[in-house]
């Protein structure tokens, strides 16, 4: 677990978790099941992330990645995802919990595989946007699966905000952008989401945010989902850890200019 | 006329996608504020507003007048473009 206050590369963080996370081109996750999001999604929940978000409703496989979840190869994931949806009759799928991208490897391999599986018809990819900010041609791969579906979700509308939010070094704040723009040229299909939960974005970074999508694309800015915080158990906790007072925060208004 | 009516539709639907963008589908969305799915968004109503708001944008035919809806919205939200 990364200490309180701490600031840190997610570059290298991705690097160290995948080094927990990863093995060949097997993945750690921590359960295959279907949910009512998306109006009914088969979900296969993996285990790390390379930020720490002190809004995260991920459950505590985030902070310790060694010690939650098992093994699985594409061909498996794929598998246990299809035989989700096939039994709660939904027809998209996603990966969620951690980081879908990391672990390259078994991502590009999963995608092969869920391409050729009928029974699924969308494939919803959600991510942070850091390593396909960091690096074009990983866009230029997922843009290859006609089933995926990217929703790149941002966590500050500026440097300070990103840092204070995330846990990482405020330089890398433009990758997650890179990434809206990297999608843009690459003709992928997606849509931005914003944690903008005005109890914590002021409205005056909220607007640069949506400026800033804007200045890459209107259709894009106008597309925005704007998210909101829920006192998940993991949430409550991080909270907590992180200085943040939930009480206050679940029971309290909007933050003034 | 036609794309003027659309246009209003499509203006309409992303100020229903703020409402709620990811987990109800087309279908549920409109039916909670009385209204009837567009026809022209009839193939997408089992879809998220957002994620069907992306589909007619990529669709060559419907992407002219989507980015005009875009940009009214925006302009609506008082946002610098």
């Amino acid at each position: 677990m990364l200490r309180r206050g701490e600031r840190f590369n997610p570059l290298e963080v991705a690097k160290q978790t995948e080094e927990i996370v990863c093995r060949e081109s097997s993945r750690k996750y921590t359960s295959f099941y279907a949910t009512g999001v998306y109006g009914g999604i088969a979900t296969g929940y993996t285990v790390g992330c390379c930020f720490r978000c002190f809004f995260c409703w991920t459950d505590f496989s985030r902070d310790y990645p060694e010690l939650y979840g098992d093994y699985y190869t594409p061909e498996e994931a794929c598998n246990n995802i299809v035989k989700a949806a096939k039994r709660w009759r939904v027809k998209k799928a996603r990966i969620s919990g951690g980081e879908p991208t990391l672990c390259r490897k078994h991502l590009l391999e999963l995608l092969e595989h869920m391409e050729g599986r009928g029974e699924v018809e969308l494939f919803i990819l959600e991510t942070n946007g850091l390593l396909l900010g960091a690096d074009e041609s990983y866009v230029r791969e997922l843009t290859g699966f006609k089933k995926v579906y990217v929703r790149v979700s941002l966590k500050a509308g500026t440097p300070e905000a990103f840092e204070a939010r995330t846990g990482a070094s405020r330089e890398f704040f433009e990758l997650p952008f890179k990434a809206v723009k990297s999608l843009l040229d690459h003709g992928a299909r997606f849509h931005v989401a914003a944690m903008s939960d005005p109890r914590f974005m002021p409205p005056s970074e909220r607007r640069k945010l949506i400026e800033k999508l804007a200045e890459i694309d209107e259709f894009v800015a106008a597309n925005l989902e704007e998210e909101v915080c829920d006192p998940y158990e993991a949430t409550i906790v991080r909270m907590s850890y992180y200085g943040v007072d939930p009480v206050k925060f679940f029971g309290g208004s909007s933050l003034e200019e | 006329m036609r794309s003027e009516v659309l246009l209003e539709k499509l203006v309409t639907l992303f100020r229903l996608a703020e409402v709620e963008g990811e987990d109800l589908t087309l279908n549920k969305l409109y039916k909670l504020f009385n209204l009837q799915v567009p026809l022209e968004l009839k193939e997408l109503e089992d879809l998220p507003p957002r994620l069907a708001l992306t589909l007619i944008h990529e669709d060559p035919r419907l992407r002219g007048v989507v980015r005009k809806a875009a940009k009214a919205y925006l302009r609506e939200k008082k946002v610098k473009i």
